[in-house]
């Protein structure tokens, strides 16, 4: 008896949640409540007169016109579903305890998904330094290995010196600035309370499908697509890195550093 | 027996538990919004109420919409925020969430911002830009522990154009049009620029926006060579109020966002890049022209070098059979 109580306890155990999506309200009033289906660019096979651009559901391009406004949502150069997604690998940098003169370095992954934007900019800043909750007490922003390998906001330089102290950060992988030449080039973050502007981080443009011939649906015949399907998920890898010297006051320091990632106008 | 009934139901329940754990990720955050940019004409007086969806699709989290005014930056799209000033009021009709407030925001779910933008009937006519920020509250760091917190925005550009005409003020040039990596020589009073016919040339076309109203470039870059031409018609970008912008071309050539183009496909003799800008209907054509002169320095100097590895191949067994021939 135990056992079939068991057994049946461990059949719900299996049944998986299920999640139901909340589509209206009675507050709301849904503007674009069109289900999108498709969309793409028709054009006349005869003697090629007209073009035809549409696109259904909200996401897509979509004009409509009224007394007095006219509203554009979307770019009526890209057929796509995707909306636009940012993506970040960690809330929270833990750093631990910190060991004078012993880098500590975590990775924080960055995605950009765009296919329903065409450029994007990902950028970062800082709200300020690492500081203690008394406020007193900084661990600096880096200014990497010093001398000729001083590094900036918009600079990145070597920082490979124990003895070099700071906040800093490297980038690797897809979209990042040119100046990262290798994982041993940082920079330190553009700081809000020095009003700095935030720097780029990830960029990109590449609004269209990197497949050959460009798509452009006709009727007969359809044309024969090659080449590698974009790929629409951009990633790179930003490594934060804090060293402090033996004079650091002992104590737990934070910092926030804002991502702020935007298909471009 | 009952020993081994015992067994086998603690085996499988451990089995369901096992499949039935969701996956856990480290605290991660992914937001996203759509649609990506509004773009809108409006008379004063009048508003409007655009709805925005957010989805997270990764932890749970504390979620604000705050919007604020931006300004381009540099010429490749670059944004900087800045506090919401101005005329054009803002308000969010949800009745359970508030700007610049933070709500908690579930995995898998939407939210709809339904966004009501006013212009008041004072307001002067120009362009206005924003932008829509859903941006993820930073959470609490480590106790006894030294923390870097994140904070994820993400955002859709708003341009507003407040016009009682609905026409907007165009006032464009071509700011820059030129080729990358040639090799400027001066001769017979001429400028001539030399490229290798192997090359992906790296062409950059910058439009400055000198109007108080955003406009859209259309047009193509040519690349000819007699009767031969190839077209990389420009994409359809905005270039908003007093600032330049490189503007790319379809299909995209996997160029890097400072450079407009990569053409390639030259033939040895003389091409004519050209640049054919417009602004929108009834407004004047601009062009202006790069001519490069191609030649195979890649097939030339690997000759050259054919050539004298042959040459110093024949001298030294000429000198080597001289010398044989001298020890009999």
């Amino acid at each position: 008896m135990v056992s079939l109580i068991l057994l049946i306890f461990g059949f719900l155990l299996l049944a998986l949640p299920s999640q139901a999506v909340n589509m209206d309200s009675n507050q709301y009033r849904i503007q674009f409540g069109t289900i999108g289906t498709g969309g793409g660019k028709m054009e006349d096979t005869d003697d090629n007169t007209y073009t035809l651009t549409s696109t259904l559901g909200q996401a897509a391009a979509k004009e409509f016109q009224s007394n007095g406004f006219i509203v554009k949502a979307g770019f009526q150069y890209i057929y796509s579903r995707t909306p636009f997604t940012f993506s970040l690998s960690s809330s929270k940098m833990d750093f631990g305890t910190l060991i004078p003169n012993t880098p500590a370095t975590l990775p924080l992954t960055l995605s950009v998904s765009f296919g329903g934007a065409g450029q994007y900019v990902v950028t970062a800043r800082a709200d300020g330094p690492l500081t203690r909750p008394t406020g007193a007490e900084i661990i600096p922003f880096t200014i990497c290995n010093g001398g000729v390998d001083t590094c900036t906001i918009s600079s990145a330089k070597n920082w490979t010196s124990t003895s070099a102290y700071g906040f800093g950060y490297s980038m690797s992988g897809e979209d990042i600035p040119t100046d990262f030449l290798s994982s041993n080039y940082y920079r330190p973050f553009a700081s809000l309370i020095a009003l700095e502007t935030p720097q780029i981080v990830m960029s990109s443009i590449n609004v269209t499908d990197s497949i050959s011939p460009t798509p452009n649906p006709s009727y007969t015949p359809a044309p024969q697509l090659t080449g590698v399907e974009r790929d629409s998920i951009h990633e790179s890898i930003m490594t934060m890195k804090v060293n402090t010297s033996a004079v650091q006051p002992a104590g737990t320091y934070t910092s926030v550093i804002r991502f702020l990632a935007t298909p471009s106008f | 027996m009952k020993k081994w009934a015992y067994l086998l139901s603690f085996g499988f329940i451990a089995l369901c538990f096992q499949l039935s754990a969701n996956t856990i990720y480290a605290q991660q955050v992914r937001l996203s919004i759509d649609p990506p940019i509004v773009q809108t004409k409006i008379k004063p007086g009048k508003s409007i109420l655009v709805a925005y969806t957010t989805e997270n699709t990764g932890d749970p989290l504390a979620l604000q919409f705050v919007i604020y005014t931006f300004r381009p930056v540099g010429k490749t799209g670059g944004v900087e925020l800045g506090d919401l000033d101005g005329p054009i009021e803002f308000s969010l009709e949800n009745a359970d969430i508030s700007l610049k407030t933070p709500f908690f925001f579930n995995t898998k779910e939407r939210k709809q911002a339904l966004i009501r933008i006013t212009i008041p009937s004072t307001t002067p006519e120009g362009d206005y830009y924003f932008m829509i920020v859903a941006e993820s509250v930073p959470t609490s760091p480590s106790e006894g522990r030294s923390t870097s917190l994140t904070s994820a925005q993400v955002g859709a550009p708003l341009l507003v154009t407040v016009t009682e005409s609905g026409k907007s003020e165009v006032q464009a040039r071509i700011a820059e049009f030129n080729v990358q990596n040639t090799y400027d020589v001066r001769l017979f009073h001429k400028n001539i620029k030399l490229i290798d016919s192997s090359q992906r040339l790296p062409v950059i076309l910058v439009i400055e926006n000198m109007g108080a109203n955003s406009i859209q470039p259309e047009g193509a870059i040519t690349l000819r060579k007699g009767d031969k031409a190839t077209t990389y018609t420009l994409l359809s970008q905005n270039v908003l109020k007093n600032s330049q912008r490189v503007i790319h071309t379809s299909p995209t050539t996997g160029a890097p966002t400072h450079i407009s183009a990569y053409v390639s496909g030259f033939s040895i003799g003389s091409h004519s890049l050209s640049a054919q800008v417009s602004y929108g209907s009834n407004t004047p054509v601009q062009f202006s022209t790069v001519e490069v002169f191609a030649i195979p320095f890649r097939i030339l100097s690997l000759v050259c070098v054919t050539l004298l590895l042959s040459v110093g191949i024949v001298y030294f067994s000429k000198k080597k059979k001289r010398a044989d021939k001298d020890s009999y």
